[in-house]
Parts: structure tokens; C-alpha cells; sequence
């Protein structure tokens, strides 16, 4: 029977037409009224399954289609409203941007006016900072990694891949100037893309070294850090050399180069047409398998997926040219704090679905912490987690920078690279902790995987902190 | 040979040590050779040396030592002797002729110098050469990695091997190899004391990583609200309302009607008409076939806060469970990740969807349930049973484990399946939740 009902309907109209069916009724004043009586969870469930209806449509190209569900969508997402409205409004964008990417052309005129605030930028991301635990608890971890590697170094040398959060180093100066052996001649060199934000940096970083009368020396590097000339790091013999890297490497896996790169942006259109047939045609069992194989969590073997070979092949040129000019360097110690979630996958599909997930924690996390009404997480939500959901989403290619993957491959690419992993020492898990339950949150969690940290919300991983020295 | 000379109170000889007669010391002061020649501040001459002025031409001569026989010249006086040698010169030229030598200073010929004055007169030839070349000459050698030019070898070399190699730096950009030197230079550093007050208008936040001060803002101890995701049976009404600063709006209790049952929505599905609700061509048969999972589960977790995000997506995919197609959401549970505490239902419906075309399935548990308005209830019915049990989801991925030895579903299944309902999700947060 039930496989009657599948046969039966592989025919059947599609759920839009219903919609469009129900727009004809005459009781109905405004298209879609019964949108609006929908309760809040309901309209959730309804919002996801719309959403994955119009990701659907995108991946195959049927824009009608998409067209009309994202329709349906604004009716009840919304920026300001609970969680699941926000993250559909971002997700919509984000849909719809891709869609738009079909048109080069009009793309670019939509976007050329755009005016991205330096001011602004620094502004999110330091709230961000505040309103949020995870980067703090990764600042605690990756000091305590390197109070505890820099014990008995008289020179050490810090370089902060991305230098944009004085109090990381700020918190260091003050616990290296409290050394019972007196404190190291410290050097950090710090890169940014903006000037202004490391002439702050480096005004605050010297101005709290002196308070402490701790020998400092604050090293600008501005640039990109794709660009970066590891040559200008100035790194020194008879130093210990320190590397800091939150949530900056997972960019160096973007690029043009990808095995099954779709034509369009649109998405797989003969992948996901490839598996309707499959799904309709097969019994529920092989469907069963079909889908063991598919699994998300970033261990997706399917072979159309780059994250399916423990590391790509491809795209993975940058990253291992910089991971070398890393090692190149022998640090003493690396810590590097990444997403710990897989949105790397090469379909649209596995990336929404995955990121639905993580952004839905976070999404939660922040409804749970900040007042709706917050202008600030506003802000949080739509300048950093939407841009990241947008090029999660719509962009591919060399322009997807938002690579995320689950630390199990960040310990395989840094194994490979020649480092070997440091555990997280117990002393440093115990601060982070105390951290975590200074924000009186249950959601936060934490937990320890191979030596290294994991931050979660409730039960979902968001963010991995693991510490590395250089293997020679 | 000897250039010209200038005027000045002794000999202008230079060159070797050819003069016999030498200018018998005078000044019967000459210093004793002492152990360790002390070196006086430049331009500070020993006031009974001989003071020789040079011309330019003949101080920048490299070869100031020449043989007097064959004209050659030397840069060093002892090549010339050796020199000399070759000569087969009478023996007594070979020998120093005067046991005791003058000590000789030299001036500057450069007028505007301040050791031009015989008073700051340097003491060595060699001293004075570069002098006259750092003060007063081309610069012709350059520095390869940045831009600073040398008029002496000597001293293009030993920057070569310190440029770029620089320890300390200032603010205002200013290069230090030497620790004092950089320290010395802060102190008065006019860039430091610039106060750049610019930028975000959120005050940084001083935080002190260390436990014993873990100084959060008093505003982020506010912001720890804990609102339970919907669910968690403590919280309801469970507005952390009082004392605590920016409260999170929590959607109005109402939302679910005045039920505390979770989901609450079932109740107003039971309770309220709402015949705009869902699609309307089947208003009713949507709900009583639980789009929204089973109506009738009891499964009591109090809520009237809206559903968190992640709540949302577990039940959505649990959902599929409770449709008669599987295949859409069902299926997910055919790819029961390893164990983990995160749900994996929702997870594995995630999954699936994401190799299922969404839209054909979607539409066709829709279009099932549309078509089943009212009175067909086969499997809707079905649906609607309420095991309860919170140990669903592994009982859940056993069977779909299962699945993958091509059994289709059995409406049986589908009874267990269905009565997962929203509380399960729930029940995952609740186990995971502490």
C-alpha cells in the first residue's frame, strides 16, 4: 500500500500548484491570509519546509517555482520576528541572491551602490565579541595554550592572523606580566586588512604593556591575509614563535578549482534530478541506503561532494601553500579556533541543510541571550551571520569563503601539514568553563574531542578550538 | 710623493717612513705606549700630535703609499716595504729609521667641518678618509633591501647584515636595533601620546581571561537569560521576567493558546475553528492528520514560549516519520549518525532531503494529505497513536537501520513512527539538557 501511495504520487501535482489553487479561492481576500493565522510554530515548520522547497527549485533551476515559494516566504519572515522568521529571511536572501548570480549582469548593477562602513564592520564584529562567549572562550584557550608552551621563553613572538580584538592580547600581556619568572620580551605582529583597526590595537596593546612595564612591541602587518608575505612576518631566530588563527583558515579552501563545479550557480540540476529518479524509483530500502551514504555532519562519502575525500583535492592548493609557509616558520605552537560545523559540501542542498542546523543554534543562542528588540543583535544577525549564510549559499567557487568544516578534518589537514596536536590543558578547559557559566546560560556547552575544545549550543557544535606544534 | 700641503705649523709629509731626518720629537712628551690605548671622544686630539692636513684628492687617494723608485702605489704601508724589498735597497733604508713617531692627527679639508679646526682633529688616517667621505662624499652604496645609501664599504656591509633584522619599532615608525635606544625614544614618542579616538563607539571591553577576575560586563551577566527552547517543562510560564535587564521579548504565552501542553498548538488545532489555518482547500483534514505530528499525543511539556530553531528543525524531520511516505522525511532516519547526543533525526532529515528532490516528495506527502481531507483516514489515523516514549528516536533508528534490508514500510511501522510527535524533539532536548 504505502508503495502504491508512492507510485500514485509521483504524479500528483506539485505543492505550489496547491498554493496557487488556494489563491483562486474566492474567500480568500489577500493571496495567502491564512499565512498570517498561522502560530508561531507552525509557521516555523511551515517557513522550513518552504524553505527547503525553494532551495530545492534553485538546485534544479526551476525558477518559477523557487520564485513563488520565496513569495510565501516573505509573508512570514521576517528580520525582527522569532528565530525561525530571522533565519528564513536570511536564508531567503541568500537563496535569492543566488538566483540572482544567474543574471551577471544585473547582480553586479544591484550591488554596485552598496557602501560597506569600515566603522560598521569593526562594530559587528566587536559585538559579536561581547554578546557572545564563543570568542572569548577561544581567546582564554588559545592564551592558556600559549602561557603554558612559552614557559621559560625570554623572547616570545605572537602573530594574530587576524588582529582586530585587542582584549584577546590584552588579557595575555596582563597574565604573562604575572609569570613568576618575570616576563618575556613579547612581540606580536598583527594583520589586518584595516589600518585603523590595528593602529587601535596596537595603541591599546602598548598601552596596557607599559602599564604593566612589560617589553612590547606591536608589529603592524596590513594586508590581506590571502596576500600575506609570510617574508614580512620578520619572525626571528631565538624567538618562540606563536600562531593565533580564529576562524581564518577555513577561507583558504575556497577556490575555482572544484570536481564537480556546476555551470551555473543555480546548483546541481542533474545531480538532484538524478536522485529524484533514484528516490522514486527505489523501494524504500535501497532509499534507505542510498541515504546511509548521504550523511551530513561533514562524513558525506557521496563522491560528488569535495568533502567526501578526507581532504579535497582540490581547492586545497592555497590552503596547504599556507599551512607550509606556516610550518615554514616552526612555530612553537599554533592555535586555531574554526566553525565546527561542515558547510563545505559541494551541492546547495548539503550546504542548506547543514547550515539550516548551525544557524538555527545560533539563531536560538541568540534569541536566548539578547532582547528581540536589540539593535545590536539585529546587527550581529544580519551583518555576520547573514553575510556568512549568503555565501554559504550563493556563492561558489573562488567567492565562497565561508568553508566551514567539522574538526575532524582540520586535525587530518594539520596532521598532513606536519603539526602535531597539543591537548588543551585541563587548566585552560577550567577558565573557559568558568567563562561559560559566568554568562548563566544553559545553552552554552563545552566539551573535550581529541585534546580539543568544542563549543556548543545545546547540542550542536558550533565552534572547535585545538592547539598545534610544529612536527618536525 | 706628497700632494699638495697645506700650510700648517710642522711638515706636510705624508708617506711612508722614508724621511731620515725626521722631525726629531720635540716635545719629548710623546705619549708612552700604555697597555690599552684608550680611545678619546672624536675630535679630541692628543694636543702634542702632529697635525697633517690633507687635500681632498690626496686623502681619497687609495694608494697613498708609493715606492719612491718605481713610482708604484700601495694602500697599505707594509705591501710597499715588501715592496721595497724587491729593490735590493741599501740596507740601511730597510730599516725604520725613526724608533719613535710622532703621533699624527689629521683635519678635515672640508672648511665648513667642525674637525676641519686642528683643536677636533681625528687621529686616524683611516678615521679621517671615511669621514671625509660620510660627511662630504657620494654615496655609492645602497642598501638592497631598503633604500639607505653608504658612501663607505664598510659600513653599506655591516647595515647589509642588521637591515631588516631591526628588534624594536615605535608607533611613529621609527626602527631601533637597539633595545635603549627604542626605550629611550618611547619615552618621548609624540606618537604615542596621541590619543586616536576614533572609530566604533562600543567601549572595548577590558576583559581579564584570568579566573580570578572574570570581570564580564555587568550587561552580559544580564543578557544570560536563560530562555528555554521551548520544551523544557520548567520554564513555562517560565519568563525569566524579573531582575534581569534586557529581557528577551518571549512571544506572548498566548501563542499556543491557553493550553500548557506542548506543542501547544495541538490544543488550538482541537479548540480553536481556524479554517484559514494551513491550506485550505483541507484545513481540517491538515490538522487532524497532524501535519504537525499527532494532535493527540499528551506528551505533556509544558510551552508557551515559541520553539527554538533547532526544536523547528527536529520536528519537521520528525515529521516525515509521521507521513505515510517516508521518503521525504523518513528516510532520514535511515542514516542514523553515530550515537551523538545531537538529534539525529532531524539531522538524518536534513539528510535526506538533501538528496531527495524536496519538491516531488514534498509535494507528495502534501498532495497525500490533501487528498485525505476528513475522511480517509487510513494513514492518518495511524498516525495518530501515541506510544510516548522518550526512548523513541533509538528505537526509531533501529528500525530504520533496518530499513536498509529493503523492507518497505509497514503501516505498523508507521504507527511506531508517527507517534514521535514533537515531543520527542523535545525529549531530546530535555535528556540533553541539564
Amino acid at each position: 500500500m504505502f508503495q502504491d501511495e508512492s507510485s500514485s504520487v509521483t504524479s500528483s501535482s506539485s505543492p505550489l500548484q496547491v498554493f496557487s489553487m488556494m489563491s483562486l479561492s474566492p474567500n480568500l481576500g489577500s493571496p495567502y491570509p491564512w499565512l498570517r493565522e498561522l502560530k508561531s510554530e507552525e509557521r516555523g515548520l511551515y517557513l522550513i519546509h518552504l524553505l527547503l522547497t525553494c532551495a530545492n527549485h534553485v538546485a534544479n533551476g526551476s525558477l518559477e517555482n523557487a520564485n513563488i515559494a520565496l513569495e510565501q516566504i516573505s509573508q512570514l519572515a521576517s528580520p525582527d520576528g522569532d528565530t525561525m522568521q530571522r533565519m528564513a529571511a536570511y536564508f531567503t536572501e541568500a537563496l535569492a541572491d543566488r538566483i540572482l548570480k544567474a543574471w551577471p549582469g544585473l547582480h553586479k548593477a544591484l550591488n554596485s551602490t552598496r557602501i560597506t562602513l569600515v566603522s560598521e564592520e569593526i562594530l559587528v564584529r566587536k559585538l559579536f565579541f561581547e554578546l557572545f562567549p564563543f570568542l572569548k572562550v577561544a581567546f582564554v584557550l588559545t592564551n592558556q595554550a600559549v602561557i603554558e608552551a612559552m614557559e621559560g621563553e625570554k623572547m616570545v613572538h605572537i602573530i594574530d592572523l587576524n588582529a582586530a580584538e585587542p582584549a584577546q592580547w590584552v588579557a595575555l600581556i596582563q597574565a604573562l606580566s604575572a609569570r613568576p619568572e618575570g616576563p618575556p620580551h613579547l612581540r606580536i605582529t598583527g594583520i589586518h586588512q584595516q589600518k585603523e583597526v590595528l593602529d587601535q590595537m596596537a595603541h591599546r596593546l602598548t598601552e596596557e604593556a607599559e602599564k604593566l612595564d612589560l617589553p612590547f612591541q606591536f608589529n603592524p602587518v596590513v594586508s590581506k591575509l590571502e596576500n600575506l608575505d609570510v617574508e614580512k612576518l620578520r619572525v626571528k631566530t631565538g624567538e618562540a614563535l606563536a600562531i593565533s588563527s580564529v576562524l581564518q583558515l577555513h577561507s583558504f579552501l575556497a577556490s575555482d578549482d572544484e570536481p564537480h563545479r556546476k555551470k551555473s550557480p543555480l546548483g546541481s540540476k542533474n545531480l538532484n534530478g538524478i536522485h529524484l529518479q533514484r528516490a522514486l524509483q527505489m523501494n524504500q530500502g535501497t532509499f534507505g541506503e542510498l541515504l546511509e551514504k548521504d550523511t551530513v555532519n561533514g562524513y558525506s562519502p557521496s563522491p560528488d561532494s569535495t568533502s567526501s575525500s578526507p581532504l579535497s583535492s582540490t581547492g586545497s592548493v592555497k590552503m596547504d601553500s599556507f599551512l607550509n609557509a606556516l610550518w615554514g616558520l616552526s612555530p612553537k605552537l599554533m592555535v586555531v579556533t574554526e566553525q565546527d560545523s561542515n558547510h563545505n559540501g559541494s551541492t546547495l542542498m548539503e550546504r542548506l541543510l547543514e547550515s539550516l542546523y548551525s544557524y538555527a543554534a545560533l539563531f536560538d543562542c541568540s534569541e536566548s541571550t539578547v532582547s528581540r528588540t536589540s539593535l545590536e543583535r539585529l546587527k550581529v544577525e544580519k551583518m555576520l551571520f547573514g553575510e556568512e549564510i549568503k555565501n554559504i549559499i550563493a556563492c561558489e567557487g573562488a567567492e565562497r569563503k565561508e568553508r566551514h568544516e567539522k574538526l575532524e578534518k582540520w586535525i587530518q589537514r594539520l596532521d598532513l601539514a606536519g603539526f602535531g596536536n597539543v591537548p588543551l590543558s585541563y587548566y585552560g578547559m577550567l577558565h573557559a568553563r568558568r567563562l561559560l557559566q559566568g554568562y548563566n546560560c544553559d545553552g552554552y556547552k563545552m566539551k573535550e574531542e581529541n585534546g580539543c575544545v568544542v563549543i556548543c549550543w545545546q547540542d550542536r557544535p558550533l565552534f572547535s578550538v585545538s592547539a598545534w606544534r610544529c612536527r618536525k | 710623493m706628497s700632494g699638495e700641503a697645506f700650510s700648517i705649523p710642522s711638515s706636510a709629509l705624508i708617506g711612508g717612513f722614508i724621511q731620515d731626518q725626521n722631525n726629531a720629537n720635540p716635545n719629548p712628551r710623546a705619549n708612552p705606549n700604555p697597555v690599552k690605548k684608550k680611545r678619546n671622544l672624536p675630535g679630541t686630539p692628543d694636543p702634542d700630535a702632529e697635525v697633517i692636513a690633507l687635500s681632498p684628492k690626496t686623502l681619497m687617494a687609495t694608494n697613498r703609499f708609493v715606492c719612491e723608485i718605481c713610482k708604484k702605489g700601495f694602500q697599505r704601508d707594509q705591501n710597499l716595504q715588501l715592496h721595497r724589498r724587491g729593490h735590493n735597497l741599501p740596507w740601511k733604508l730597510r730599516q725604520r729609521t725613526n724608533k719613535e713617531v710622532r703621533k699624527k692627527v689629521y683635519i678635515c679639508p672640508e672648511k665648513t667641518c667642525v674637525h676641519h679646526d686642528p683643536c677636533r682633529a681625528l687621529g686616524d688616517l683611516t678615521g679621517i678618509k671615511k669621514h671625509y667621505s660620510r660627511k662630504h662624499g657620494e654615496k655609492k652604496w645602497k642598501c638592497e633591501k631598503c633604500s639607505k645609501k653608504y658612501a663607505v664599504q664598510s659600513d653599506w656591509k655591516a647595515h647589509s647584515k642588521t637591515c631588516g633584522t631591526r628588534e624594536y619599532k615605535c608607533d611613529c615608525g621609527t626602527l631601533f636595533s637597539r633595545k635603549d635606544s627604542f626605550i629611550t625614544h618611547r619615552a618621548f614618542c609624540d606618537a604615542l601620546a596621541e590619543e586616536s579616538a576614533r572609530l566604533t563607539s562600543v567601549a572595548p571591553t577590558t576583559l581579564n581571561f584570568r579566573n580570578d577576575a572574570m570581570n564580564l560586563p555587568h550587561g552580559f551577566t544580564g543578557n544570560g537569560i536563560p530562555q528555554f527552547p521551548s520544551g523544557f517543562p520548567q520554564d513555562f510560564p517560565g519568563m525569566p521576567a524579573a531582575g534581569l535587564p534586557d529581557m528577551v521579548q518571549m512571544a506572548p504565552a498566548n501563542l499556543f493558546g491557553s493550553s500548557s501542553h506542548f506543542p501547544g498548538f495541538e490544543n488550538s488545532v482541537a479548540t480553536s475553528s481556524n479554517p484559514n489555518l494551513s491550506l485550505s482547500p483541507l484545513p481540517q483534514g491538515l490538522k487532524e492528520e497532524g501535519f504537525y505530528s499527532d494532535s493527540q499525543n499528551e506528551q505533556s511539556n509544558p510551552t508557551a514560549s515559541p520553539m527554538s530553531a533547532t526544536a523547528l528543525l527536529q520536528k519537521a524531520a520528525q515529521m516525515g516519520s509521521t507521513r505515510s511516505n517516508p521518503s521525504f522525511f523518513g528516510n532520514s532516519f535511515g542514516v542514523m549518525s553515530s550515537a551523538s547526543s545531537s538529534s539525529p533525526t532531524a539531522t538524518n532529515f536534513m539528510a535526506s532531503s538533501s538528496n531527495v528532490s524536496m519538491s516531488a516528495t514534498a509535494s507528495n506527502n502534501l498532495d497525500k494529505l490533501m487528498l485525505q481531507t476528513g475522511g480517509k483516514q487510513g494513514d492518518p489515523s495511524q498516525l495518530n497513536i501515541h506510544p510516548g516514549s522518550n526512548s523513541f528516536d533509538q528505537s526509531l533508528t533501529r528500525d530504520f537501520l533496518g530499513m536498509s534490508n529493503a523492507r518497505p514500510f509497514l503501516p505498523q511501522e508507521l504507527v511506531k513512527y508517527a507517534s514521535v510527535g514533537s515531543t520527542m524533539g523535545l525529549s531530546q532536548f530535555t535528556s540533553s539538557n541539564h
